[in-house]
């Protein structure tokens, strides 16, 4: 046995006696760490004069990071499901960790490459892997209320911001030996390598306490429906792989990339977009305070969202975040520029959508595809995000260049980006609209083939959970099991 | 399992949980303090 056989999925079974409610911390410890990615621009001014190199070499690392993360989340899937999440979950901590010792090791040396491999790289391929691994074990524990349960994690990857924003900043000026009109550049390695022992410690926590749920475990007093409004949830499953050849899979593509544009190209211009709107009310200090209390929107949206999903269904969910959403950006854009109070509230209910949209998809997949292969089917997924990251930023700064060129000015110059946004919104509701319950044909049933070898507390009839399968050698075709 | 042993476990269980809460709870509600603050200045407020 080796010594890191406690990672193994077999070994991540819990025991009786164990609550379903201590998985969401070890979910919050993974994402309140690998949410600090949207934190970097804090390293932004001193890395640029460290390296002494441009913003947007440095802007290029945190892009890096997120183009790993959706690669990392669409590969590493499949692999996350026959691990198990103990494991996954180690190497994200693994990969996040080493990611900022290299970084540190980049800045120290002066050697900017080290910042691309180890922030950007590593670090990426350990954000997706803990995205995603949380995500899909808390689907299992919660059957009956999967919104509140990855509305619970993801909320964690908002949430992650504030704390390492908030941190970062006070250990900046902590090493820091430098005036305070100076950047803090000399902190940034002690910074770094501050960061990374508490994240292995928090990280850590996660790993080790994270647990599977016994093979036909259900909560106490909750029997799985019979029947839901319109069929669109299942009992039954359907491997990643299947997933991709329905069109289900690719309207929710279009549905998560349309809503995360749309949230991506507001929340990368608030602070200069409420200065041009408002050029005589609005200076710097107030559009920071916008910018935060956007985050705090988009973080509350997750968990409010998400849970309310739960109640009201996922399609309909969808239909809010999309409609409503189409509606306050047309809002936005004819008549923001009236009243600072109406543009807030505009872009808070956007940004809260926006925070949904991200939550609810894991529930949305569960409901669609069962919960078989849904981590990894969420990863595949989550390259729309990487994809809206690229596009959202684009379209708005695209179409606002090519109007300022044009000589518009204020906020007649984001007028069209934004209805752009209204359109794709309205995309986005129409491929929600065409979402159906999955063909039978695509369904697979897992049978159960083995005892675990390490059996706890006498759960000695437990079959090998359904992601440890080879989907070619067990799963086969089953008529049925959409209720 | 006899009625003490339970009571053990459901003590042992309720201290685990709030420690669980407590240690992802404080961070996330200093990050949520600090960016309230940062919001303050929107609405007029130093």
């Amino acid at each position: 046995m080796s010594a890191l056989s406690f990672l193994d999925r077999e070994h991540s079974c819990a025991p009786r006696g164990y609550s379903r409610w201590l998985v969401p911390p070890a979910a919050l410890a993974i994402h309140l760490s690998i949410g600090s990615v949207y934190a970097f621009s804090v390293f932004k001014n001193p890395l640029v004069e460290r390296f002494d190199t441009t913003p947007t070499a440095i802007a290029g690392v945190f892009s890096v990071a997120i183009v790993m993360l959706g690669l990392s989340a669409a590969f590493g899937g499949t692999w996350m499901e026959r691990n198990g999440p103990r494991k996954a979950m180690a190497l994200s901590a693994t990969c996040f960790v080493t990611g900022l010792l290299v970084s540190a090791l980049g800045i120290a040396t002066g050697q900017l490459w080290l910042l691309y491999l180890g922030y950007g790289v590593i670090g990426g391929i350990g954000l997706g892997m803990g995205y995603i691994s949380p995500v899909s074990t808390l689907i299992k524990w919660f059957p009956d209320r999967p919104g509140l349960a990855t509305g619970l994690a993801i909320m964690g990857f908002g949430g992650g911001a504030f704390i390492a924003s908030a941190l970062s900043n006070e250990l900046l000026q902590g090493f820091t030996s430098r005036g305070a009109d100076q950047l803090p550049t000399d902190a940034l390695v002690p910074t770094f390598l501050t960061l990374a022992a508490l994240y292995a410690v928090f990280m850590s926590y996660g790993v080790l306490s994270v647990r599977l749920p016994r093979d036909g475990w259900k909560p106490e007093g909750w029997t799985p429906e019979q029947r839901s409004p319109g069929g669109m949830r299942t009992t039954a499953n359907v491997s990643a792989s299947q997933a991709l050849k329905t069109p289900q899979f690719w309207f929710l593509w279009v549905v998560l990339f349309c809503n995360v544009t749309a949230g991506i190209g507001i929340l990368e211009q608030a602070a200069p977009m409420i200065q041009d709107f408002f050029p005589d009310e609005v200076g710097a200090a107030e559009a920071a305070g916008f910018v935060g209390l956007l985050s705090l929107f988009n973080m509350a949206g997750r968990i409010t969202w998400s849970s309310t999903s739960d109640v009201i269904g996922r399609k309909p969910t969808y239909m809010l975040y999309l409609g409503v959403g189409a509606v306050a950006f047309f809002f936005l854009a004819t008549a923001g520029s009236t009243s600072v109070l109406l543009f807030v509230a505009l872009s808070a209910v956007i940004l809260s959508f926006y925070g949904g949209g991200f939550a609810t998809i894991p529930a949305y997949l569960k409901d669609m595809f069962g919960t078989y292969q849904v981590g990894a089917i969420h990863g595949r997924l989550l390259t729309a995000w990487s994809a809206a990251g690229v596009a959202g930023p684009l379209i708005v700064n695209l179409i606002t260049d090519s109007q300022r060129d044009g000589g518009a000015a204020g906020a007649a110059a984001y007028r069209p980006s934004l209805l752009v946004m209204v359109g794709l919104l309205v995309v986005g509701f129409v491929a929600n609209l065409l979402m159906r319950p999955v063909a039978e044909k695509h369904h697979v049933q897992c049978e159960p083939i083995e005892a675990y070898p390490h059996d706890l507390e006498g759960a000695s009839a437990q079959t090998r959970a359904a992601g440890a399968l080879s989907e070619d050698r067990t799963a086969r075709p089953t008529a049925g099991g959409r209720q | 399992m006899s009625t003490r042993e339970e009571q053990r476990h459901m003590t042992g269980l309720g201290a685990r949980l709030t420690a669980a809460w407590l240690l992802v709870g404080v961070p996330l509600g200093y990050g949520i303090v600090m960016t309230v603050k940062k919001a303050l200045p929107l609405f007029g407020v130093e």
